[in-house]
């Protein structure tokens, strides 16, 4: 039996043993660290499992039983197996492929179902956005949800959504088709799909990204199910932003776990009249970030992102010489000095046009501004060339 | 009693171009009286002096009768001293002194008291309408012959005088023709001095960055603005430019000079203009002043500076109604002057150069003085220049003002090793070669980058659409307009075009990047 195989059947096992034993976080993860495989902890006896779950005799009992009733245990099997056959994996809490950022989280799922690519790769990647909004967005949300992801993608950054009606699709399809990354955090089984209509959307994240739920197959979709899908959306990421929303909506939910997770929330500005954006201006009031285009994420991003762009900058600048020599050669020479164009050629002994074409690669990064004729370095270069 | 009339081809002006007229004379009897019809100005009015001492000072008798004269067709304004001789001519023709020639010819010309018959503008446009027409033998003044041979080489008669007109006339016998040395050495212009005089690329100091915005502003016929502190050198280097822009070619000086001759601006016996025009008007200059005018519409500063280059110096102080008026010409590369009865088009394909302070003490620029003016005031000096023009400048450059160290060798005298301005126009003029192969291959109406507009412009510019992309994020990124990334891929064209490349690359795009306006 593959690894995989195993690590669905324990998810399915876990997650019935919650429901009908009553099982709780803290016990499980008293469990887990006991018995790291699931396996040992099937085969395990009542005493030691006594050991662990300091309950009446009862329900030891009822652990016991539930883990040693045959029956049951091919029905995992069975069902492991037709889940593994539709592609379809599990990751636990204990496992280090489990998202990072996901761990951070108060009541972090215990294990996740996803279809798609390999979520270690994928997790491996260095930014993660939350972009969500209304079902049914004006004209101006789509436009916005789709010039901001165009941008956020240009830079690598994973593109995470829920996969609803309305704007979550056009951030999903916009990602596609820019080639970005793009993640669906979905609030049924990662076998079933709702709305029914994006059915193609769904194949299509799956084929470059990933469809994660914390449902086992089969799992419908229900109301109730969608709030705690919010905590994942914001948990996965390192800001969310909300591009339109109303005052008493589900994206509002996901607002309010991304503020108490402690992850950048962003809204897009709307007119006061239009209802579907009074959601986004009520978070902006209450201190949510304004957000005007993908750099205002982009700088939020942790530090590494910086650097990364600044190399990024330089090398598309100029690709015929070392980025890192250069990029010195600049910044030093700009560090508490203004100078000119034709000073600055000087200094770093280049030719006017080509010293133009680095200024102007620094400037479109926000490394370097021009103004009154002369260079200097922004508040954000001066901090990344100390670090 | 018999008819006595006499008829004469002259030619008058219709903005650049000519028009046959035909002088009639008709002898009438009844008071003595001299009267000219056909919508003349005060000039052809006062002809009836001037044609009057030219006849009796000649030794030809003015016929004691009842004279009208026509210029006709009679429905076109007409205007100038060209019809003086003429109009003797059809008197005299009319009076029976001189016989009715039996050939066909042209005549214009302005009489002296004496019958010597003096210069008058426009001589190139007359000529070159009368021999569309062919209208052979054309006469024109001495004084004009330099510039008449530049269009025509045979059946081109010149007189000094009434008489010798006549003589020619009656007896076939040719006039001598003066000894004339044609110059065409000048730059037509405000500057009175020649080339030597004034400052050459090599003398230029610092200021790299303009001069490179310069170079590539003449490579591509981009209009540029300097912005910088009082004494950077901001007139100096723009009075390098006609140095370095190539001479005209036929067709070009044709109709340089046909403007020049049109506003009476040709030097005595001067010939077809070779160099390109360098104008610098004064920033009091009126609007008719500045795109031409008049109830007969004669060339303003901008058709003055046709082909060549127009130069506002402290542009912010010119009246804003009248740089506002270069927006259409700007565009168009012509000025459509029309008037109630008369429209005429003046060609104005010129390049701007536009010089100014960042703000009104100058020092906004300069660290190390201090500038008192409010931010206000520093975006209400610029705002004098308005947005649609400003967006008419592919190039801005910032200058400031040199280092101490470079001030000695400023005065020096010495010539700047590092460039030579023969080699600076060696490379425009080749750049210019290029982008007239380029306008024959895509179709442009004229050649130059700088003139490339509209919709077709990736295509006549030649950029492919992976940069056409590359450069719309660069633009979308530093927040350009659509004019501003048109104007970016202008400039790029031909910074890559000064390279010497086929396709424009990243780096030609990063370096246009630089020479965008920004207000702050």
């Amino acid at each position: 039996m593959s690894k995989d195989l195993l690590e669905m059947q324990n998810g399915l096992c876990y997650l019935e043993f919650c429901r009908q034993v009553g099982v709780n976080r803290i016990l499980f993860k008293r469990l887990i660290q006991r018995f790291p495989d699931l396996n040992d902890l099937i085969q395990a006896g009542p005493k030691q499992i006594a050991e662990i779950v300091l309950g009446p005799p009862d329900k030891i009992r009822r652990i016991y039983a539930f883990f040693n009733n045959k029956r049951l245990q091919e029905d995992f099997a069975q069902k492991a197996q037709s889940a593994f056959e539709l592609g379809i994996r599990a990751v636990f809490y204990t496992d280090p492929r489990y998202p990072g950022r996901l761990k951070e989280i108060n009541g972090c799922p215990t294990v996740l179902f996803y279809r798609g690519q390999d979520i270690a790769s994928i997790f491996a990647k260095e930014y993660f956005v939350t972009l969500v909004g209304t079902r049914t967005p004006t004209p101006y949300g789509k436009m916005v949800s789709r010039k901001i992801v165009a941008d956020l993608a240009a830079d690598s950054v994973v593109i995470i959504s829920g996969m609803a009606r309305g704007i979550d699709a056009e951030v999903h399809r916009t990602a596609l088709r820019e080639g970005a990354t793009t993640i669906a955090v979905i609030g049924s089984g990662p076998d079933l799909v709702y709305p029914p209509e994006h059915n193609d959307l769904m194949e299509e994240i799956a084929r470059t990204g990933l469809v994660i739920s914390e449902l086992p197959p089969g799992a419908p979709p229900r109301r109730q199910h969608f709030p705690a899908r919010n905590r994942i959306l914001s948990g996965l990421a390192d800001a969310v932003a909300v591009i339109e929303a109303s005052v008493d909506s589900g994206t509002m939910i996901t607002a309010g776990f991304a503020g108490e997770q402690g992850r950048d929330v962003f809204a897009v500005p709307g007119s006061i009249l239009s209802p579907l954006s009074q959601g986004c201006n009520k978070l902006i009031q209450e201190g949510a970030e304004v957000l005007t285009s993908a750099s205002d994420i982009l700088w939020r991003l942790p530090k590494g992102a910086l650097q990364t762009r600044i190399e990024q900058a330089v090398r598309t600048a100029v690709n015929r010489f070392e980025p890192e020599d250069l990029l010195t050669r600049v910044i030093n020479a700009l560090t508490g000095h203004e100078m000119t164009l034709a000073d600055l050629a000087v200094h770093v002994n280049l030719s006017l046009p080509d010293i133009a074409g680095i200024l102007t690669g620094l400037e479109m990064n926000g490394l370097v501004v021009c103004s009154r004729g002369r260079y200097s370095l922004t508040e954000s270069a001066l901090c990344c060339n100390n670090s | 009693m018999a008819i006595r009339c006499g008829s004469v081809r002259s030619c008058a002006l219709d903005g650049i171009k000519g028009i046959v007229v035909d002088i009639e004379a008709s002898l009438l009897p009844g008071l003595p009286s001299f009267d000219i019809v056909g919508q003349g100005d005060s000039a052809i009015r006062e002809a009836r002096n001037r044609v009057y001492a030219a006849i009796k000072n000649s030794g030809y008798q003015f016929p004691s009768c009842r004279i009208t004269t026509s210029l006709a067709p009679a429905w076109i304004r007409k205007g100038g001293s060209g019809f003086d001789l003429p109009l003797a001519l059809a008197i005299l023709i009319a009076s029976g002194q001189v016989r009715q020639p039996d050939r066909l010819f042209c005549a214009f010309g302005e009489l002296g008291l004496t019958g010597e018959v003096r210069g008058v503008p426009g001589t190139i446009c007359r000529v070159a309408c009368c021999l569309e027409k062919s209208l052979t033998p054309i006469i024109v003044p001495n004084a004009n012959a330099s510039e008449a041979r530049a269009v025509c080489a045979d059946g081109l008669i010149t007189v000094g005088c009434l008489r010798e007109l006549i003589d020619y006339l009656q007896s076939g016998r040719l006039p001598a023709s003066p000894s004339i040395e044609t110059s065409n050495e000048r730059f037509p212009g405000v500057f009175s001095v020649e080339p030597l005089s004034r400052p050459s690329l090599a003398l230029i100091r610092g200021q790299e960055k303009a001069v490179r915005g310069v170079q590539i502003a003449c490579a591509g016929r981009h209009n540029i603005l300097l912005l910088g502190s009082p004494g950077c050198g901001k007139t100096s280097l723009a009075s390098v430019l006609p140095d370095l822009l190539p001479p005209l070619n036929h067709q070009e000086a044709l109709e340089v000079t046909q403007i020049y001759s049109v506003s009476g601006l040709m030097r005595e016996n001067e010939g077809l203009i070779r160099k390109r025009p360098f104008r610098a008007p004064h920033h009091s200059i009126s609007r008719s002043a500045m795109i031409g005018g008049g109830s007969i519409p004669i060339p303003g500063e901008i058709s003055l500076a046709h082909q060549g280059v127009l130069f506002l110096d402290e542009m912010t102080e010119f009246k804003t109604d009248v740089l506002d008026l270069l927006r259409q010409p700007l565009e168009e590369r012509q000025v459509r002057l029309a008037r109630l009865h008369h429209n005429v088009t003046y060609p104005s394909d010129f390049i701007l150069i536009g010089a100014a302070n960042p703000c009104r003490c100058g020092n906004y620029f300069e660290p190390d003085q201090i500038c008192r003016c409010t931010p206000d005031q520093i975006r209400r000096h610029l705002r004098n220049i308005s947005g649609p023009l400003l967006d008419r400048m592919d190039l801005v450059v910032e200058m400031t003002r040199l280092e101490a160290d470079i001030l000695p060798v400023c005065v020096s005298g010495r010539p700047n090793a590092g460039i030579n301005p023969e080699d600076v126009a060696q490379q425009i003029t080749a750049c210019w070669q290029v982008q007239l192969q380029r306008m024959r291959r895509t179709g442009q109406h004229s050649p130059g980058n700088g003139r490339q507009r509209g919709e077709n412009l990736a295509e006549h510019l030649e950029i492919d659409r992976q940069m056409l992309d590359q450069a719309a994020k660069m633009a979308n990124n530093l927040k350009l307009s659509v004019r501003g990334y048109q104007r970016l891929l202008r400039v790029a064209r031909t910074i890559a075009d000064l390279d010497g490349e086929k396709a424009v690359q990243y780096n030609h795009v990063t370096e246009a990047m630089q020479y965008r306006l920004r207000l702050s």
